[in-house]
């Protein structure tokens, strides 16, 4: 935490760190066995405003600066990934469309729900045929008198399992696509024509699940486009901005299972020591945590910094990129090599670096693979 | 390609066991496994028939009379076609191969038929809770009283200990006042199902979830004196040298899987189109693969030679196995997660099999040794000047 915080913040990140120590731990493989996050937990984290950490004060949220919302993810990613999934999109890409975008009206309507954790949100941009290629999406929005016409399928929608609104990017000008031809539409669960698929089976990340949303002649209201009519075709700038905003969260993320891993091997080190192994026979170990304390320690530097440059008004499109990259890979090596100094132990899922292994790979892959991130990097410093 | 010129017999084995795969292997009966999380038991029954398990027994225990090599082979082929399934199959004979080097001629005509025909999986019963690698740590005991050992510990992470075990091969402190562990140890055979043992599963785990893993208590389990396998007190040694040929099989194992999530990594990118043209036709796609591929490559070499030295009884077979096992290990966890990352989304959901693929290759990555362990093996060999 930085040392300027204020005492509300503090106060804030030390429940956050009670709330994870006190109840989370001990849930972190129960959440992995059911495949649930209990509803309880779910009302703490409303209670303590998690679902608007970033959703500006005036609309009911905690309009913590982005120095502030990192500190708080990387706490509470010192567990199992899921629980902050489950607050994760009202904090980012379910919420933010609305934040940069939406009208006065659209913001009053929905951003109070959305901080009290009152509802869920999703984001669904990603379809079968356009994953990291966002701009290949075929979902088409056609208007019909007062209402758009949706047509198209969107998959690995995070939260859409528990959502009630999804920011749903469509192509409204099939000429133009994405120079003025793509908007964004805010579409509610049990519009008519809109269903959500069975849950998609995955490597990790158990408690929080991700489905297939089928848009099938499915009408929404004319004015359900973010930004109003006026900004019917552009909704894949408005998806960008969403994006990048979600670069240095799952840097945090990455960065509170680093941690998490690494304490866990320094226990297990420690017994190890206390029961009688010698030192010298643990050195590989020492040098193997040694590393990890250090990519740790730039890992985290990398994070702040950016984040206290994003809090000053710069634009960090390559920093948050640069982030992104360098902090989840950085998550998934502590993994790998957490679990050989662990052994076969380190294997069973009631070691919790077996969940951890599998959970932070998904950094590496959503809201822009680690290729894009490299994409974007050497494009702006190639830039003409 | 190998540089390895295969024989008749070694071609004829390949095709085998690859038409083996494509007629068992099918993608609605791993998918049942999977989800099942069971093991796959009419494959491994019907590998028995075909002769692909024990292929190294000699032909009077129902085995091939073949080698190490083919083993490798068939290992590496068996986990191509899929990495958990092939699992199973390869490491059916896990504690056969130590009564194959030690045992009496009773123990290898009453068990080795038995698991090379497919009708029992065979256990090794090495570390115990806490000790990890350790195994030189064990307190698990067998004293002799009259004409029968009588053991008391336990042991964890054995491998097939399950319904469908035959036996368990113990590594028991026999010698409690040994100077050192090198004389401490006996490995005794104790049959399935004896009065006094206890099967726990360990729970759930990263990958291999279709084979049985437990832990295995001994609560007063009493066999007959003969069931000592090979020398007493000269277990250590014995089971030391039983990991060093599992570690071949290991390797083998790793570069079949790795050969596997390089199969459908290649199948995804030339299908797969973004920004308007196919992955494989991406440079950075292609470097990949490419690092892929060389990986693959060094390693099932590192192999082969490590079952040939093996075989030939070459100086410097321990390195050799360690490095191959290391090797092989890295690469296959290496490549799985690329592959993981070349199917983007995909990659992460279970469906496209490479994050399976993924988990196996960590779970043999560490067992039968950590990267640890395998470069502790490798340096003490190194010092003790068997180079290259």
């Amino acid at each position: 935490m930085e040392t300027n915080a204020t005492p509300e913040f503090k106060r804030l990140h030390s429940n956050v760190r009670r709330l994870v120590k006190d109840t989370l731990n001990s849930n972190f493989e129960t959440v992995e066995k059911e495949a649930n996050i209990p509803e309880h937990m779910v009302d703490q984290f409303r209670s303590l405003g998690l679902f608007g950490m970033s959703i500006p004060k005036q609309y009911g949220g905690l309009g913590l600066t982005t120095t502030e919302e990192m500190s708080l993810l990387e706490e509470l990613t010192y567990t199992n990934a899921c629980f902050r999934s489950r607050v994760g999109t009202n904090n980012s890409i379910g919420s933010m469309g609305i934040v940069f975008d939406g009208t006065n009206r659209q913001r009053e309507q929905y951003l109070p729900r959305i901080a009290s954790g009152e509802w869920t949100t999703s984001f669904a941009l990603t379809e079968p045929n356009a994953g990291s290629d966002a701009s290949g999406i075929i979902t088409t929005a056609e208007l019909d008198g007062d209402h758009w016409v949706l047509n198209g399928n969107k998959i690995f929608i995070t939260n859409a399992d528990t959502a009630q609104l999804f920011t749903t990017i469509a192509v409204t000008d099939e000429k133009k696509r994405t120079r003025g031809g793509v908007s964004a539409f805010l579409v509610e669960r049990g519009m008519p024509g809109f269903s959500i698929g069975p849950k998609d089976l995955k490597m990790g990340f158990k408690g929080s699940h991700t489905c297939e949303l089928v848009f099938k002649d499915c009408r929404v209201p004319k004015d359900s486009v973010i930004g109003g009519m006026e900004m019917v075709g552009q909704g894949f700038k408005t998806a960008m901005r969403v994006l990048d905003k979600g670069r240095l969260v799952a840097g945090a993320c990455a960065l509170g299972a680093a941690q998490k891993i690494m304490d866990i091997c320094i226990d297990h080190l420690k017994q190890k020591l206390d029961s009688g192994k010698p030192k010298d026979e643990l050195q590989a170990d020492q040098f193997a945590l040694a590393d990890m304390a250090t990519q740790i320690f730039a890992a985290r530097q990398m994070l702040y910094h950016s984040a206290r440059l994003k809090d000053e008004g710069k634009n960090i499109t390559n920093e948050a990129a640069m982030v992104k990259v360098f902090l989840t890979e950085t998550a998934s090596k502590v993994a790998d090599s957490a679990i050989d100094i662990l052994g076969e132990e380190g294997c069973l899922t009631r070691n919790q670096v077996e969940i951890l292994l599998r959970d932070v790979r998904l950094y590496r892959i959503y809201e822009g693979t680690s290729e894009i991130q490299r994409i974007i990097i050497s494009r702006n410093l190639l830039k003409k | 390609m190998t540089f390895i010129q295969l024989d008749k017999t070694q071609k004829q084995i390949q095709k085998a066991v690859n038409d083996f795969i494509k007629g068992e292997f099918t993608k609605e009966v791993i998918d049942y496994l999977v989800e099942t999380y069971s093991f796959p038991e009419d494959i491994w029954r019907k590998a028995g028939e075909v002769g692909l398990i024990g292929l190294n027994f000699p032909e009077e225990y129902s085995g091939q009379e073949m080698g190490t090599f083919e083993n490798v082979l068939v290992a590496e082929a068996l986990c191509r076609g899929d990495s958990s399934v092939g699992a199973c199959l390869s490491l059916a004979g896990y504690g056969a191969d130590l009564i194959l080097r030690h045992g009496s001629e009773t123990q290898k005509a009453t068990w080795l038929p038995r698991v090379a025909e497919g009708e029992v999986l065979s256990s090794l019963a090495l570390t115990e809770p806490g000790l990890g690698n350790d195994i030189e740590l064990s307190t698990t005991r067998a004293e002799k009283e009259g004409d029968q050992w009588v053991i008391n510990g336990t042991k964890t992470m054995v491998i097939n200990g399950g319904p469908l075990a035959g036996f368990y091969i113990v590594l028991c402190r026999t010698d409690p006042n040994a100077s050192s562990p090198a004389k401490a140890f006996s490995t005794i055979l104790v049959e399935a199902g004896l009065e006094g043992i206890t099967l726990a599963d360990v729970g759930s785990r990263l990958g291999r979830r279709l084979m049985s893993v437990s832990e295995v208590a001994f609560n007063q389990v009493r066999v007959p004196v003969d069931n000592l396998v090979g020398k007493e007190n000269q277990g250590l040694a014995q089971v030391k040298a039983c990991i060093n040929e599992h570690r071949i099989l290991a390797a083998a194992q790793a570069v079949g899987i790795a050969m596997g999530a390089f199969d459908r990594s290649m199948g995804h990118v030339k299908q797969r189109e973004q920004f308007g043209r196919k992955l494989i036709d991406f440079q950075v796609t292609r470097q990949k693969l490419a690092d892929m591929a060389t990986k693959i490559e060094a390693s099932r070499l590192l192999t082969y030679q490590a079952a040939w030295q093996f075989e030939n009884n070459k100086r410097g077979s321990e390195k050799q196995s360690a490095m191959a096992k290391l090797q092989a290990c890295r690469t296959a966890v290496e490549v799985c997660d690329e592959a993981i990352q070349l199917l983007g989304g995909y990659g992460y959901i279970q469906e496209y099999e490479v994050e399976r693929y993924f988990r196996d290759a960590k779970v043999a990555d560490v067992f039968d040794g950590t990267q640890i362990v395998q470069k502790n093996i490798i340096a003490s060999e190194l010092v003790k000047g068997r180079r290259f």
